[in-house]
């Protein structure tokens, strides 16, 4: 399919892409922060200040 | 409580019914296919994950310390527990249902996406039409029969909001806009042993929502003759 490629379609790609990025984001990011919260360290969670968390708070041992 | 039911379906249909056909025509402009199913693959994550670990989730990130309190309590300053809030209820309903089903919901509209004719696109773009043309006169003409099919569909849930969900979020304070019929119907049918009368509210439900079937049915068949019978 020969199409040109203008401007307004480039800008609606990226932002798609930036969207569609952000929806996946969104879907993924609560296990990912039960994931993280199940290998903290019970109190350095209770304790963490940063709201996002992407890795464990004081690495649990067991 | 009737109110309340309708208010909730109203807005679940309002926001939830068009997100999944919108999420599904961008994932359909996206040529970089691993991406493409990437998205696609973890927007599924929601649905496969019980009810009541999603009701945790929603607990857990909604409470003073939870995430999205926190990030709202970036604009106004402070963070309160949302859930115990009666104002707040019905958008924490609506966009964890959002949550939940934009990504399973679309797999059918993804379907009925690529059962549209590609000579219908070679031609559209032999009369110039651009991308969005392409997506109002082809994309939407070819998938109009399934949306009217889901949508006939999912006004026949109109009255039975899910109900569990309410029911493992809700407590006594946020009862004057979390309570529905479906939970009103447990706790007189169930928990207050009112077996005949709780038979008879969920009775008038069901009545409700065949009459909305069946109405809304008979409209599109009028209008559009796509309909279920």
């Amino acid at each position: 399919m020969i199409e040109k490629r203008t401007t307004g379609s480039a800008v609606f790609s990226v932002c798609n892409h930036i969207l569609l990025a952000l929806i996946g984001f969104v879907c993924l990011y609560p296990f990912l922060y039960v994931l993280m919260a199940s290998f903290s360290e019970p109190n350095a969670f209770l304790r963490h200040n940063f709201i996002m968390l992407f890795k464990p708070a004081g690495l649990g041992s067991d | 409580m009737l109110r309340n039911t309708l208010l909730l379906s109203a807005y679940s249909l309002l926001i939830c019914f068009p997100a999944p056909i919108l999420f599904a025509l961008l994932l359909n402009e996206v040529r970089c296919a691993p991406f493409k199913r990437t998205v696609q693959t973890v927007s599924y994550l929601p649905h496969f994950i019980s009810l009541v670990v999603i009701c945790g989730l929603i607990k857990e990130f909604t409470n003073s310390t939870g995430l999205i309190s926190q990030l709202i309590a970036l604009g106004d300053g402070k963070a309160t527990t949302m859930l115990s809030d009666p104002t707040k209820f019905r958008s924490i309903y609506v966009l964890s249902d959002l949550w939940q089903t934009i990504g399973w919901n679309s797999i059918i509209y993804l379907a009925a996406l690529s059962g549209v004719d590609p000579c219908l696109y070679d031609a559209a773009v032999v009369d110039g039409a651009g991308r969005f043309r392409r997506v109002l006169h082809v994309t939407i003409p070819g998938i109009l029969p399934t949306i009217i099919i889901m949508f006939i569909l999912r006004v026949g849930q109109f009255m039975s909001v899910g109900y569990e969900k309410i029911l493992l979020l809700y407590s006594p304070s946020i009862y004057d806009t979390a309570d529905v019929i479906s939970t009103f119907v447990y706790r007189k049918g169930l928990v207050e042993s009112n077996f005949s009368f709780s038979a008879a509210v969920g009775l008038f439900n069901s009545v409700v929502n065949f009459a909305l079937v069946f109405s809304v049915n008979k409209f599109s068949a009028k209008m559009s003759e796509t309909s279920l019978w």
